[in-house]
């Protein structure tokens, strides 16, 4: 999201001199149809419950959300200072749209909404996923998801 | 960044137009973010891929215009104190003191707060307040009993914890008119005491020039230029 050339110079040139990960492939898998897919959510906005521990610089860790969280107990301890947060304390759904997902459930545009949701903390270095993602891919398979949408901050 | 998605190629991306931090639009519009959760959701029906789609909505433009954004009244001017110090921290309390029952209001509105990443509740913010003005005036106080982080840490949720009471407080102000993620934290970083202490403690780190001690990121890359005040 947003565009490089709405950012001022010297800000777009250290996001492009970012260090990112290199794939040989990209996997796929055919999606079923919206209508019988069982949604989850996973975030990078470093999102918790109050009760969580904090995230960490450079963690590779992640927090588990359940569907039926009290949404006034997420908070974001996510440890770059470089997005805004006003979108989230205002509306929790800017970045964390469970309270949408269930909405479109209900009105059976989808599947259903999965019991757990899951958080990590961007800003970490790819390699420090790499046993804590496939937890998290086992863990939604565990749950029944079929269709997991990834939401960036 | 969509040129990063590029690189990576996911399976299927949305990239969106939006301020860094607002991924489904702005706040409190929901049928534009469910507009867009939908977009996201469309992209399983695409049988091959890497797929990367733009979508192509605007944010709705701020009705601020072009006005500057701000807040309802004017925050309370510097105080006649004894010494800088003391000026700053009683500045510092006096916004405290304003926004507080607008934070209170906020919190009851919206049913929820970012408020909490410091361990001390938000009836406290006066300490928290006096604990920067002394940060960003050269001393080197310890965090407020209940803080559950150390220093350095602690400088960081703290500050983290009074951007949200501060911004909180201010969006929901009678008569504000909704705006952009820019000009909000325009208003903080530049237009509040608060923010001109953020700035003090960044060049202080700064002009330690300790390369064991990395300045806390309490300033967003968009704002890293000291504003001229009055």
């Amino acid at each position: 999201m947003v565009r490089l050339a709405d950012l001022p110079p010297e800000v777009a040139a250290g996001l492009l001199r970012l260090a990112l990960p290199e794939f040989e492939s990209t996997p796929w898998a055919p999606a079923p149809a919206l209508s019988s897919a069982r949604v989850a959510i996973v975030s990078t906005a470093g999102l918790h419950r109050r009760s969580d521990p904090k995230f960490a610089g450079g963690a590779g860790d992640y927090r588990l959300i359940p569907a039926a969280v009290d949404l006034a107990e997420i908070i974001m301890s996510h440890t770059s200072g470089n997005f805004d947060r006003s979108g989230f304390q205002q509306d929790l759904n800017v970045v964390f749209p469970l309270a949408h997902l269930q909405q479109l459930a209900a009105q059976g545009q989808i599947g259903s909404v999965a019991d757990w949701h899951y958080s990590f903390m961007g800003a970490t270095d790819p390699t420090r996923m790499v046993e804590t993602g496939p937890q998290v891919g086992r863990l939604l398979y565990e749950d029944g998801v079929t269709a997991a949408i990834l939401i960036p901050v | 960044m969509r040129e990063h998605t590029e690189r990576i190629r996911p399976p299927r991306a949305l990239w969106v137009p939006f301020e860094l931090g607002r991924p489904l639009g702005p706040p409190n519009q929901p049928e534009f973010q469910i507009a867009v959760l939908r977009a996201l959701l469309g992209l399983f029906a695409r049988e091959a891929g890497p797929v990367l789609e733009d979508y192509g909505v605007e944010a709705p433009a701020s009705s601020a215009g072009d006005e500057p954004w701000s807040c309802v009244l004017p925050l309370p001017p510097l105080p006649a104190a004894a010494s800088p110090a003391e000026r700053r921290e009683q500045a510092l309390q006096a916004e405290a003191g304003f926004l507080a029952p607008w934070y209170g209001e906020a919190v009851q509105r919206q049913g929820r707060t970012a408020y909490g990443l410091s361990g001390i509740e938000a009836e406290r913010v006066p300490e928290l307040a006096a604990f920067i003005a002394a940060w960003a005036s050269g001393e080197s106080p310890e965090p407020p009993a209940g803080a559950v982080d150390r220093m350095p840490a602690a400088l960081r949720s703290i500050v983290d914890d009074l951007k949200s009471f501060y911004l909180e407080a201010a969006a929901v102000q009678p008569g504000k008119s909704a705006t952009t993620a820019y000009e909000m934290n325009r208003w903080l970083y530049h237009d509040t005491r608060f923010g001109e202490a953020l700035y003090d403690i960044r060049d202080r780190f700064a002009a330690a020039a300790d390369p064991e001690v990395r300045p806390p990121a309490i300033i967003q890359n968009l704002f890293r230029e000291r504003p001229q005040r009055d």
